[in-house]
């Protein structure tokens, strides 16, 4: 393997020599279709072209940082020196063999264009394992690619896969034309963003910023409209608040003042019944009267029973027994009489009574009372139904903002929900203001997007120099794909290994020395790194779990 | 070719003279005590904020959004792109996880109200300086626009510097410093938030002092007239306090 002195030894052995990423491509060996992106691209000039100066100070870097642990996978150093794989991670369900990886939804077979295409090519077997394994491996995966074996297709699977699970991708070559035709054939959905493309070229930086700015005025659209109602001070919703707490503050009012009328309608109307019941007063008394009268006669009689019976009970009360049944037969028909003029009282007594309730309900001064109470009550009743409807307005600006709490159109229920919406007005209003800010920002063409784009971009594509660049220099993946690893110096793919916690070495293996190092003394690990690509390096030492061999095309 | 660290004597002499209603009688070059002490801190440093950090972090602290998908949903952006904006501005301390649910840290809330991302760096070696008579921070301009001696002695085109002596630091200064809600303006741009003293020198500043009729005036190298942060020596000198 490779010691990190070694390496730095190697590094310093760069500037004589061309890169290796710069060496020009065998054109048999890479079946890679040239996009449209590296079409008109002159060698060595393009997208993704690094200074050579730069390439050295990137490399240097990339070996430092392997040096002192600053790398995104911690055991990449174990990795690269010792062949020190990591021990598999948790399974990956197995790819079924007519579709997708398991476990990797199909987006692309609902979307249109490069997507639709995509899913219409069912993976084999061996490109379906190949992503099952690019997932699944815990921080490398050497994956063989002979000429034919559609290598791009699956780097592409692999990528879509990834992304679509979360991971940040860097899909990175030796050279900017193998970077294209993965980015080419990549699916919509993602953000992909290409890292080193000047000016506004497909898939460049400001390109995805554009997109990605349209984006969200078009999708913050909706939201924006639906708030617009609680901008400013005041807003409409803010007015609409208003209202309700005014007219529920006047309904309270309103239901005072009816509360007040009606007190005083009472007390009207009993005066007037105080007033106008004197032939009442007589009749309740004379009720009264023929109350107790009939209550006599009752238990005259009642006694006069009792002695009856006991008397026609005894041996000696024939006498007695005649007398009583004298006297209650006069007691009797006095009870009658008595009941009877109980009842014409009763009834007088009513009559009067209604007569008097019949006045009084006409008397100037309780209808005067009652009209103002009925017109408070009235004016209430108003009060709390405009609160209502400024609640229901409210109700209708809260729907897609906020949730709505459930409320009563009764002075309780409105004031709990007017509480609510004065609670949530000022929240709403920044949210509001903040949304016109950020749509009047995405709005406008702006570079300062680009690094926070290329800080979170689902992928980002670029040389393997490129990732190296000074202001590229705090991203980190979680998987890099390394297309045409088979033709790429340990030196220069350390670049963006260093910057990923698990890689994907793609490319066709055994393919020679990368380059002559000619006569000059150097030493044989140095040599190594120098013409041995890094998947060489690595698929020798590789346990089965960490390399797949793509079959070729027949 | 090292800076000099005063303008002579007849520059000095030219200005006074230049000045209305001031009616010298005597210029003395002095060196001020001053002292100066070597931290380890961590700092809170300034940086301009992105956009969507920007506009994320005020959509928690104006906008009460406290989750990933309401924040994406709100901006209008890809809530893994969100979500990843989420944990650099987590991993600098800005925001904390509470369950699903976010919330500001102290930094961060700073941060938005200042509307400058600040970050914290440990292990920063700074030097502070402090004046030698009321152990009063130095201001950051005069810190930077100043050349400071590390021996009591200057002479500068034949001028003599006397040197004063001082009063001890207090044991407070530093911690006194960084509790100060002013305190950029003594440290500049790099506050210091917690700080361990690691060591503490005498250093001093040659200023000339000009005895005047009326109120004295000072000057140093870091105004180019009477300098109204060294008139506060004035009493120390033993001149006229500036009224």
């Amino acid at each position: 393997m490779v010691a990190a002195h070694e390496l730095d030894a190697a590094a310093d052995r760069l500037p004589a020599d061309p890169p290796a990423d710069r060496l020009p491509a065998d054109p048999a060996a890479d079946r890679v279709p040239a996009g449209p992106a590296a079409d008109g691209v002159p060698a060595g000039r393009g997208a993704g072209f690094v200074e050579a100066g730069l390439a050295e100070r990137i490399q240097r870097d990339a070996i430092v940082r392997l040096r002192v642990g600053a790398t995104a996978n911690p055991g990449l150093l174990a990795l690269l020196a010792e062949g020190r794989f990591a021990p598999p991670g948790p399974p990956w369900p197995a790819a079924p063999s007519d579709g997708p990886a398991q476990g990797v939804p199909g987006r692309a077979a609902s979307a249109g264009g490069a997507g639709a295409r995509f899913a219409d090519e069912a993976p084999a077997p061996d490109r379906a394992e190949a992503v099952r394994r690019a997932l699944a491996v815990p921080d490398l995966l050497c994956l063989v690619a002979p000429p034919g074996a559609a290598r791009t297709l699956t780097v592409v699977e692999i990528v879509r896969a990834a992304a679509e699970r979360g991971e940040r991708v860097l899909i990175t070559a030796p050279e900017p034309a193998a970077v294209d035709a993965v980015m080419t054939r990549l699916p919509p959905g993602p953000i992909v963003v290409r890292a080193d493309q000047a000016g506004g070229g497909p898939g460049s930086v400001a390109v995805a910023a554009a997109e990605t700015q349209r984006r969200i005025l078009a999708r913050s659209q909706a939201a924006a409209h639906q708030l617009e109602p609680w901008l400013g001070e005041p807003s409409p919703a803010m007015g609409w608040l208003k209202r309700l707490t005014s007219a529920l503050a006047e309904a309270q009012q309103e239901r005072q003042r009816a509360d007040r009328a009606c007190a005083e309608r009472d007390a009207i109307a009993e005066a007037a019944r105080q007033r106008l019941g004197g032939p009442v007063r007589e009749r309740q008394r004379a009720v009264e009267v023929a109350e107790r009268a009939a209550a006599l006669a009752g238990d005259a009689v009642e006694r006069l029973g009792a002695s009856l019976r006991r008397a026609e009970g005894s041996r000696f009360g024939r006498w007695r027994a005649g007398r009583l049944r004298d006297r209650l037969a006069v007691a009797t028909p006095a009870a009658d009489q008595a009941r009877e003029a109980l009842a014409r009282a009763r009834q007088e007594y009513a009559e009067h009574r209604d007569r008097r309730e019949k006045d009084v309900e006409q008397d100037a001064a309780v209808r005067a009372a009652a009209d103002r109470a009925a017109f408070a009550d009235l004016a209430a009743h108003r009060a709390l139904e405009s609160a209502e409807r400024s609640a229901h307005r409210l109700c209708h600006l809260l729907d897609g903002v906020a949730a709505e709490p459930a409320w009563t159109a009764d002075v309780p229920g409105l004031s709990g929900f007017a509480e609510h919406c004065a609670g949530l007005e000022p929240v709403l209003r920044n949210r509001a203001g903040l949304l016109l800010e950020w749509r009047q920002r995405a709005a406008r063409p702006s570079d300062q997007l680009h690094a926070e784009l290329l800080r979170y971009a689902d992928v980002v594509a670029t040389t393997c120099l490129g990732a190296g660049r000074p202001d590229h220099g705090d991203l980190e993946f979680d998987l890099v794909v390394l297309v045409d690893a088979g033709r790429t110096a340990l030196p220069s793919a350390l670049v963006p290994l260093v910057r990923a916690r698990r890689a994907v070495l793609a490319g066709d293996a055994g393919r020679g020395p990368l380059r002559d190092v000619g006569a000059a003394l150097v030493p044989d690990e140095v040599a190594g790194l120098l013409t041995t690509s890094v998947l060489d390096r690595l698929l020798e030492g590789a346990p089965a779990a960490n390399r797949v061999r793509l079959r070729s095309a027949p | 070719m090292t800076e000099p660290a005063h303008l002579p004597l007849t520059e000095i002499e030219r200005r006074v003279s230049a000045l209305p209603e001031v009616r010298p009688r005597r210029i003395v070059p002095l060196l001020l005590p001053m002292w100066a002490v070597e931290v380890t801190a961590t700092v809170r440093e300034s940086q301009s904020y992105d956009v969507l950090d920007r506009y994320l972090s005020r959509a928690v602290a104006e906008g009460g959004l406290t989750r990933t998908a309401e924040l994406a949903e709100f901006l209008g952006v890809e809530q893994p792109l969100v979500a990843r904006a989420v944990r650099h501005l987590a991993g600098i301390g800005h925001l904390v996880r509470d369950g699903d649910k976010l919330s500001l840290t102290a930094l961060g809330r700073r941060s938005v109200a200042d509307g400058r991302r600040y970050q914290l760096a440990s292990g920063r070696r700074l030097v502070l300086r402090f004046d030698g008579f009321r152990g009063e921070p130095v201001p950051y301009p005069t810190v930077i626009r100043s050349v400071w001696l590390a021996e009591p002695s200057l002479t500068l085109d034949g001028t003599v510097f006397r040197a004063l002596g001082g009063r001890p630091l207090p044991g407070d200064a530093v911690d006194g410093l960084l509790a100060r809600r002013d305190a950029g303006d003594f440290t500049g741009p790099v506050e210091p938030v917690t700080a361990t003293t690691t060591g503490i020198s005498p250093i001093f500043l040659p200023v000339y002092h000009v005895e005047c009729d009326g109120d004295d005036v000072v000057f140093g190298k870091a105004v180019d007239g009477p300098d109204p942060y060294l008139a506060g020596f004035i009493p120390f000198l033993g001149g006229n306090r500036e009224t």
